[in-house]
């Protein structure tokens, strides 16, 4: 795994560094501890929408859940230039402070520059172009960006602030921010299971028809165009492939439901699953894209399964006992390719739940109110599902390592997010 | 008037009444006449009324056949769709028993493993493996077939039995590590080749290939499957492979005629309905 390029002991206790004394030598070589959030203090920007945009770096740094934002304007005097006259590391490193995060005016927009405290000295500069007009869709993905670079420089991985999550609200497809702000619909009504291509340009979703459903495929301001083939019948729950060269979904005209699947430049779609009448929905791709997850309800009632995404070597993947009423459903693959998520009926209610590839092993995500139809962050630790905590059905983001939750979305009737790719 | 004339109209009348007799009737004539028509008239409503009786009878018998007609098929409906709907039941519970067998088996695998592993532990008494596994392999450098409930034998104290291995290289490959996991299946056999475990581990190792995106190597691996284990489970999808793998390198023909041996060799497997849906988009 990649390392922070911070020395988090320096706010260690001084006994401790004295019973450790380093031995002679120069050492290269970055720390990381498992676990520890280490502090990061965003400097006040004097310039226009300097405010704005210090709040949203800071919003995003602390959604990452992988740093801790040290808030308050912070010990930083202000020189002539708008640039703090000295930086007072040590004054930081007393606040809990790891890194300092500086942004500034530049003659090509805005220069950041990261600074490690403990070896008080700045560890990377870049420089930032944030397009016109402030505060527009364009201007504040481009801060969200700014921010996935932050936490990459400073953490080895990148976040997933400069992302979108779809999601279905009154028939129709909306799109909202990482950070929940733009919420607007973008789909005319009918429109179930939205679904990103790859490319982050484009998306696919049900639509419901007088011939049946069919897969539409819309980019972004431009118009939604049906999927050859998908005129009769049933056509619902669309995935594309991570190379964006296939696209999967459960199509049936009798008994059940089958995947299906369509390359690009091919005229006709071809069978993943047998099913031999039981229905088969909702797949979703491992990210090296050999393997599908999907449920089926082949074994009596509906399971989680895996299978080659030819259509061979399919397997039950959850748990499964005889006699078990209740059932798991709608999966979700980690980016990192080692679990997936799911929903699963305890005690009569959904909760998100994930299972490890590997050994099998379940861990139960979720236990306040009823929360369903999980999706993977870009960032692989983060999830976005659907929640009835807050009386009504909105959108929340859960972090899957520390257990932390938010709200995404207000006003309710939410379901089916889909969480983008990194823009 | 003088008797002369007189005389001559008697005669001539004389002579046009029997001449006019046979045109003009009397009105008895007629009206014996009328009575004829009458007569037949009601002869001919008599036949014409028995007439539409006998049609309105048969009518009825016609209506009451369709009623007939109509009910049995309505209830030969009921039955093909009961049977239909039974049919389904059946086939769904045999998907659900088939899901519950290999659940099972991948669940006695594990058990397997288990017992195999605690065997090995210190003071343990040997198990014998319930797989057949054999200590030494054959002659011929491990090509035999498999036999299931062969004869059993026991794994030399501290080496891990045939499940145990498999499981440590599924275990591997899950993980990601495709190379460590082959040196484990191909372990499994050379030193079991009768186990009933060894076509698993002989798929598993063109498995691990086709994780590395080695396609030429998991195909030689997925025909020799076929080739050593034409009954085991995983002959189907090995064979179905070999055929992706001709058609993703642009043999057509030849992925054609695999396809083809695909449905014909096994019909009732999910292969064969992958690859009649292949035989059909690609003519």
């Amino acid at each position: 795994m990649a390392t922070v390029a911070l020395s988090a002991a320096s706010a260690a206790p001084a006994a401790s560094a004295a019973a450790q004394t380093p031995p002679a030598g120069v050492r290269i070589g970055l720390t990381y501890e498992a676990g520890v959030r280490p502090g990061v203090f965003v400097l006040p920007i004097r310039a226009a929408a300097g405010d704005s945009i210090r709040a949203i770096v800071q919003r995003d740094l602390d959604f990452g859940d992988r740093l801790t934002v040290i808030g308050g304007d912070g010990p930083a005097a202000a020189g002539p230039a708008g640039r703090p006259a000295q930086l007072n590391y040590a004054l930081h490193a007393a606040l809990g402070a790891a890194a300092l995060v500086e942004l500034v005016p530049s003659p090509r927009g805005w220069r950041l520059t990261l600074h490690d405290v403990a070896r008080k000295q700045a560890i990377d500069t870049r420089e930032v172009a944030l397009p016109a007009p402030a505060f527009g869709e364009g201007w504040r993905q481009a801060v969200h960006r700014m921010s996935d670079d932050i936490e990459e420089v400073l953490t080895g991985t990148r976040g997933a602030a400069a992302t979108r999550v779809l999601f279905v609200r009154g028939r129709r497809i909306w799109r909202v921010d990482s950070d929940g702000a733009n919420a607007q619909p973008v789909s005319e009504a009918g429109a179930l299971s939205p679904a990103w291509h790859p490319s982050g340009t484009r998306f696919a979703f049900s639509q419901f028809g007088e011939a049946g459903t069919r897969i539409m495929v819309q980019e972004w301001g431009g118009v939604a165009r049906p999927l050859p083939g998908t005129g009769r019948g049933l056509h619902i729950t669309p995935a594309f492939s991570p190379d964006g060269r296939t696209i999967v979904w459960a199509a049936g005209e009798g008994n059940g439901t089958d995947l299906v699947a369509r390359d690009e430049g091919e005229s006709g779609a071809r069978p993943v699953t047998v099913g031999r009448g039981a229905d088969n929905v909702s797949p979703t791709f491992s990210p090296d894209g050999r393997r599908v997850a999907f449920t089926s309800g082949r074994s009596g009632h509906p399971e989680v399964y895996i299978a080659d995404a030819d259509g061979t070597n399919a397997e039950l993947l959850t748990s499964f006992s005889f006699g078990d009423r209740a059932y798991r459903s709608n999966p979700s693959w980690s980016p990192d390719g080692r679990a997936v998520a799911y929903q699963s009926q305890l005690e009569g209610r959904f909760q998100v739940m994930t299972i490890a590839l590997r050994d099998r092993a379940t861990k139960q995500l979720t236990s306040d109110g009823e929360n369903e139809d999980p999706s993977w962050a870009p960032d692989g630790r983060h999830l976005v599902f659907v929640s009835t905590r807050g009386g009504r059905r909105d959108l929340w983001v859960l972090d899957a390592e520390s257990g932390r939750s938010r709200q995404l979305t207000s006003g309710g009737d939410a379901r089916m997010p889909a969480w983008g790719p990194r823009q | 008037m003088s008797a002369g004339p007189r005389r001559g109209r008697r005669a001539a009348l004389l002579v046009l009444v029997p001449a006019c007799a046979g045109c003009l009737a009397t009105r008895d004539d007629l009206r014996v006449l009328q009575a004829d028509i009458a007569v037949v008239r009601a002869e001919q409503a008599k036949v014409d009324s028995a007439r539409a009786r006998q049609v309105g009878d048969v009518l009825a018998a016609v209506r009451a056949s369709q009623d007939s007609l109509r009910a049995l098929g309505t209830r030969v409906a009921r039955w093909q769709g009961d049977q239909k709907e039974d049919l389904y039941a059946i086939q769904q519970q045999l998907i659900t028993i088939q899901e519950l067998t290999g659940l099972s088996q991948r669940r006695l695998l594990e058990l397997r493993a288990n017992l195999e592993e605690r065997a090995q532990e210190p003071g343990a008494p040997a198990v014998p493996s319930p797989s057949g596994g054999g200590v030494a392999p054959p002659a011929g450098g491990g090509a035999a077939a498999p036999t299931v409930g062969a004869i059993p034998s026991v794994a030399p104290p501290g080496a891990p039995g045939p499940n145990q291995l498999l499981q440590l290289a599924l275990d591997q490959l899950r993980r990601g590590s495709a190379g460590s996991a082959r040196a484990g299946f191909q372990d499994l056999v050379t030193q079991y080749p009768s186990s009933d475990v060894a076509p698993l581990a002989q798929f598993y190792v063109a498995e691990s290939y086709a994780q590395e995106g080695k396609g030429a190597s998991a195909d030689s691996v997925y025909r020799l499957v076929v080739a050593r284990y034409p009954t085991s489970e995983k002959a189907a999808t090995a064979l179905y492979k070999h055929g992706l793998h001709l058609q993703a390198s642009g043999r057509k023909p030849e992925a054609r005629a695999v396809f083809a041996d695909v449905v014909k060799r096994f019909p009732r497997s999910d292969e064969a309905v992958l690859a009649g849906a292949r035989l059909k988009d690609a003519p």
